[in-house]
């Protein structure tokens, strides 16, 4: 019996002794480094699709990394090795700069001007603001216009209602979301289930569940609920552009299966990553995409979303005050 | 109808002073402690970084001898509750914690000699925790939620100084066999939460993916109708589940007080023949 009790014992605390301590990484220029590639390898969801070799980045990189560099310099060769992933949803932060990838709307026409929208042909002086919503009526009273311009910007149902009720007699909305950089993805879910009739799924979402470049969850459908009360049920137009990124990815991603909506302007930016977070020893935040949203026909949306009907700005319109853009949803829905 | 209702009435008062009867000597001991805390946290779901900071802790217990007739079994009840901040190492993110627990157990007292009390046992109890990462975007909380199938043994030993009965204890703890939550490295809170996915989130927990070890030693000093609790403690709880290793310590000084509601002392006021106190 007491050798029994002996062996149980001694199991036990060998048992106990299974869990590891968490590793103090200490706060070197080569620790860093070697935290961050790390972070990107297991972590970030692109890799394979983009056809990264990563292990390369390493070797490249590795050799510039140099103990005496001071922090400015670090931090801007790190912000160049992320942006390697061409990916705008992957950042570098510190207490004195953020690291970025812009090129996936710098290097495309901006298809938006501000002054324009703010004319007295739109949006004008007098407009009206909901929440983040700013509205007016155009092309006489026959279409409603709504510029929504950030997805962090919240909304209610009461505002929306308010809209809808605003527009009741035009025969179709235009949703603008052109500039619009992201934010909330709940928001993206909400905006889009006034305009449909049924639950509907709308994309799909995996996500990493270990360091192997493809190793993912299985899909999870993305659904985009009806709303109950509140629902337009006549055509209803979203504008985009390039700087239509991330939650606004998602936003037109889900309209793209409404019932009575069309997709008019330039392909969406993409940014169909949702990002996590984590850090480095140095106490620099790293923003990552870690979850592949695709759409419904499980297609990425990474590199963004084609619309129905592809238009750009037009020089001359913007010099005579017309939005190209705006004036082809106004034909769309008056005839 | 009016003979029913006194009948009724009579039936529920005598229910009622039974009830009281049952119970008069079978004493409750609670004690109410309030301690400030060193925290350590790790959790490689929110971050890779050890964060470590202050906390401030309360504990309540409860207890009494499971049966009327035994003074071997005696029950507790423990509620813990822990606050804190955590900053990781170049102060440039902070971690709140905000963490509860309930565990219910049955001790076992062993009586070595007449100034040494060993009490050994089992609880099983409930754990809540939730941490918050101030700047992480889709990661920014996690949740600590298990149950637990703990051991614990507590050493009692009693002494005189000035003829005033003066307690020491030593507590040990440690969780065997659970459930607990865990999501995947990967999982967005938007998945999780938005989208109800669990897969893979809950897992069977014992000694190969979940140590911990809480520990206390007090001291109860009388003073009046009361009695002062002073200690220090520690509980260290690491776990590992989805290729995510999770530590969270504590060590803290206690401060508590029990007070008593009548005292028995000397030959003049002495206690009930019944009188039972399981004096945890």
């Amino acid at each position: 019996m007491k050798s029994k009790l002996f062996y149980l014992i001694v199991a036990c605390l060998t048992l106990m002794g299974c869990v590891e301590d968490p590793e103090v990484v200490k706060n070197t220029n080569q620790n860093n480094f070697e935290q961050l590639w790390k972070i990107i390898d297991t972590k970030y969801c692109y890799l394979e699709y983009k056809n990264i070799n990563w292990d390369s980045i390493h070797t490249v990189y590795a050799a510039s990394i140099d103990s005496g560099m001071d922090k400015y310099a670090f931090f801007d060769l790190m912000g160049k090795m992320l942006a390697e992933l061409k990916d705008g949803h992957v950042n570098l932060y510190s207490d004195f700069d953020r690291s970025r990838y812009w090129k996936w709307f710098t290097d495309y026409p901006s298809n938006f001007s501000s002054s324009l929208i703010y004319s007295d042909k739109y949006l004008g002086d007098n407009y009206r603001i909901a929440g983040g919503m700013r509205y007016n009526y155009i092309a006489n009273g026959n279409v409603g216009y709504v510029y929504y311009g950030d997805f962090s910007n919240t909304f209610t149902d009461t505002n929306i209602s308010n809209i809808f009720t605003y527009f009741s007699y035009c025969r179709g909305i235009i949703i603008d979301v052109r500039d619009n950089g992201g934010g909330y993805i709940s928001l993206a879910e909400q905006l889009a289930s006034y305009f449909f009739k049924n639950d509907t799924i709308t994309g799909y979402i995996c996500h990493k569940t270990g360091d192997g470049h493809n190793d993912f969850s299985s899909p999870e459908a993305v659904k985009t609920p009806a709303h109950k009360n509140i629902q337009w049920q006549r055509p209803v137009v979203i504008l985009a552009n390039r700087l239509s990124y991330s939650a606004t990815n998602s936003f037109i991603c889900r309209m793209k299966m409404a019932p009575n909506a069309i997709v008019i302007g330039d392909k969406s930016g993409g940014g169909g990553g949702l990002p996590l977070s984590s850090e480095i020893p140095n106490g620099w935040m790293v923003r990552f995409s870690a979850c592949p949203m695709y759409d419904a026909d499980m297609q990425h949306t990474e590199w963004g979303i084609d619309p129905d009907i592809k238009i750009d700005m037009n020089m001359i319109d913007e010099e005579n005050g017309y939005d190209t853009i705006i004036e082809r949803a106004i034909y769309y829905l008056m005839h | 109808m009016k003979k029913h209702l006194m009948a009724f009435v009579f039936i529920c008062l005598m229910f009622t002073t039974n009830a009281q009867e049952a119970s008069k000597y079978n004493l409750t001991n609670v004690n109410n402690k309030f301690g400030l805390a060193v925290l350590e946290i790790a959790d490689e779901y929110l971050s890779p970084l050890i964060y470590t900071g202050f906390g401030l802790k309360y504990e309540h217990s409860q207890s009494r001898f499971l049966l009327k007739d035994n003074d071997r079994f005696s029950t507790t009840g423990k509620v813990n509750i822990l606050a804190g901040i955590t900053l990781n190492p170049e102060n440039t993110s902070s971690i709140t914690y905000m963490g509860f627990s309930y565990k219910w157990g049955v001790n076992y007292r062993y009586n070595i000699n007449d100034a040494f009390d060993l009490f050994g046992g089992a609880n099983v109890g409930v754990e809540y925790g939730l941490k918050q990462n101030s700047r992480n975007v889709n990661n920014s909380v996690n949740i600590d939620m298990a149950t637990d199938l703990s051991l614990s043994g507590l050493l009692r030993y009693k002494f005189f100084i000035n003829r005033k009965a003066l307690l020491l204890s030593c507590f040990l703890e440690t969780p065997v066999i659970g459930c607990m939550f865990v999501p995947e490295s990967g999982a967005s809170y938007y998945e999780i939460s938005e989208l109800g996915n669990l897969d893979n989130s809950f897992h069977f927990s014992s000694l190969h993916n979940k140590n911990g070890l809480n520990s206390q030693i007090n001291i109860q000093i009388p003073f009046k109708h009361s009695e002062w609790i002073f200690g220090v403690g520690s509980s260290v709880l690491k776990y590992k589940a989805n290729n995510l290793l999770f530590k969270t310590a504590t060590y803290y000084l206690n401060v508590g007080m029990r007070y008593d509601l009548c005292v028995f002392r000397g030959t003049k006021n002495r206690a009930p023949e019944k009188y039972r106190n399981a004096g945890l």
